[in-house]
């Protein structure tokens, strides 16, 4: 009995801290190689030429689509003043904001110019949510960017993007409980739509 | 000229009276009211017991770090500054940038905004000092003097390569910050942009550890400064235009982002 139980505490102070440094590696590896995926669409020579970028701009979005859990940022940008939504309303503002997400997302990568991506230290905050370090270098700055991810129906998921400091989450939640302050529901989607569909002016 | 130094300086002063005049009657007329707001709204501590029940495995992430709120009395005057403020970016600043840029070899222009910052140098020393991070005092001034002589009065940047000398710069607002002294209420300057009541306080105490603010006549230091945010816009166009793009309510995603930032400043 005595024996049985000293070698429950030995295997649980083994297995703890390695499960732990392996769910921050997890983590890690998850975000980094995404993040190199992307990079190597984006460098691939194949892709520089005009007619292949629709190509290219379809094979960024399926790597998008396995990085960010496009549900859970919905919901978390939308925060307590979600409960006014009926699911119907939340289905469409998912499919609209997650449109609209992508299009950011792909076009803020597209100016990509061979500029260095480093890593730096991942930290797990809770037991199965980490935030992972990583940076941009250009010529004249460097500009930090973290990724917050959880661990939830066996994968990795990014739930939020951190840049500067300035989470993504939490501007557009600022964004949504301004608009909702005097506004419905409905016309929230209907200015969501308008910017989804907005025209992009150039940024030159 | 000293007659006139002198007039300067005064004017100056009255400013910052002026400044603390505002921020204390701020302080203790509006708390209240601020006050009974925050508990009204149902966005603020409400929102985490809510929370809780609705998600639980955010809980706690939500509480480290409860957004930064703040009050807007001034929006309507705000929102108008920020429209003036996002004509002027695209009808002046821009195009400038622009043309300058077209001009201009990039390492140059990352040269000259390495110079600008290595100017800066009194602001983040002074600061690193009122903020008791010696440290870092030290860590910004091994960069100072590497950068003043190997890097060519501050043209080059040698300790780049040193990850250790590369802090992030503190200014006066920060340090403000750091004693605990509130946000106050949310401003939109022309030209400068967002700031609020502290940073403004802020701005002018950084104004004074510039050495640029000293050169004289006082238009060669104003088309100095000019000179550096043009060049500084010419790194970085299409940056503003994409956040802008991005925001169903830009106002409103420039004030958060503004308070993320400054909020993470402070705290490093």
């Amino acid at each position: 009995m005595k024996r049985q139980s000293i070698s429950i505490l030995l295997i649980l102070l083994l297995v703890v801290p390695v499960s732990a440094s392996t769910l921050a590696d997890g983590a890690f590896d998850f975000v980094s190689n995404s993040v190199d995926k992307v990079l190597t669409i984006l460098r691939d020579p194949a892709f520089k030429e005009e007619s292949t970028k629709e190509d290219q701009y379809q094979r960024l979005k399926t790597v998008v689509r396995t990085l960010f859990n496009y549900d859970e940022i919905s919901r978390r940008s939308l925060g307590i003043k979600g409960r006014s939504f009926t699911p119907e309303q939340m289905d469409e503002f998912t499919g609209l904001f997650t449109r609209l997400l992508e299009k950011i997302y792909l076009n803020r990568v597209r100016e990509y110019s061979d500029e260095k991506v480093t890593y730096g230290d991942t930290t797990m905050l809770s037991e199965n949510i980490a935030e992972v370090q990583t940076s941009i270098v250009t010529a004249s700055k460097q500009i930090p960017i973290k990724y917050r991810v959880v661990f939830k129906n066996q994968e990795w998921r990014c739930y939020d993007v951190i840049i500067e400091g300035v989470s993504l989450v939490r501007n557009y939640r600022s964004q949504f409980n301004k608009i909702l302050q005097n506004k419905t529901p409905e016309d929230l989607l209907q200015q969501l739509s308008e910017t989804v569909n907005k025209k992009e002016a150039p940024t030159e | 000229m000293e007659k006139k130094l002198q007039r300067d300086s005064k004017a100056l002063c009255a400013l910052i009276l002026v400044f603390s005049f505002l921020f204390v009657a701020y302080e203790s007329h509006f708390k209240k009211a601020f006050a009974e707001e925050t508990v009204m709204s149902a966005d603020a501590g409400g929102e985490n017991a809510l929370q809780d029940e609705y998600d639980e495995w955010t809980d706690d992430l939500e509480e480290e770090e409860s957004a930064p709120r703040i009050r807007d009395p001034l929006e309507r005057f705000n929102r108008g500054v920020f429209a003036f403020n996002d004509f002027f970016y695209f009808n002046a600043l821009k195009p400038v940038a622009r043309g300058y840029r077209f001009i201009t070899p990039e390492p140059v222009r990352v040269g000259v905004k390495n110079f600008f910052y290595n100017l800066g140098f009194p602001v983040r020393f002074v600061n690193d000092i009122l903020q008791i991070k010696f440290q870092k005092a030290g860590q910004d001034t091994c960069q100072f003097i590497l950068n003043s002589t190997a890097g060519i009065l501050g043209f080059f940047n040698p300790a780049r390569r040193c990850p250790w000398l590369n802090q992030p710069p503190e200014d006066t607002g920060q340090t403000l910050g750091t004693w605990s002294i509130g946000n106050g209420f949310y401003i939109v300057w022309p030209l400068l942009g967002p700031s609020t009541l502290r940073d403004s306080v802020g701005l002018v105490g950084d104004y004074f550890l510039q050495p640029v603010s000293y050169v004289r006549p006082f238009y060669i230091s104003l088309s100095a400064r000019s000179y550096e945010s043009v060049n500084d816009t010419s790194l970085s166009i299409g940056e503003y235009e994409s956040l802008k793009e991005s925001a169903l309510d830009p106002y409103t995603a420039f004030k958060d982002a503004y308070l993320q930032y400054r909020q993470k400043a402070v705290q490093e």
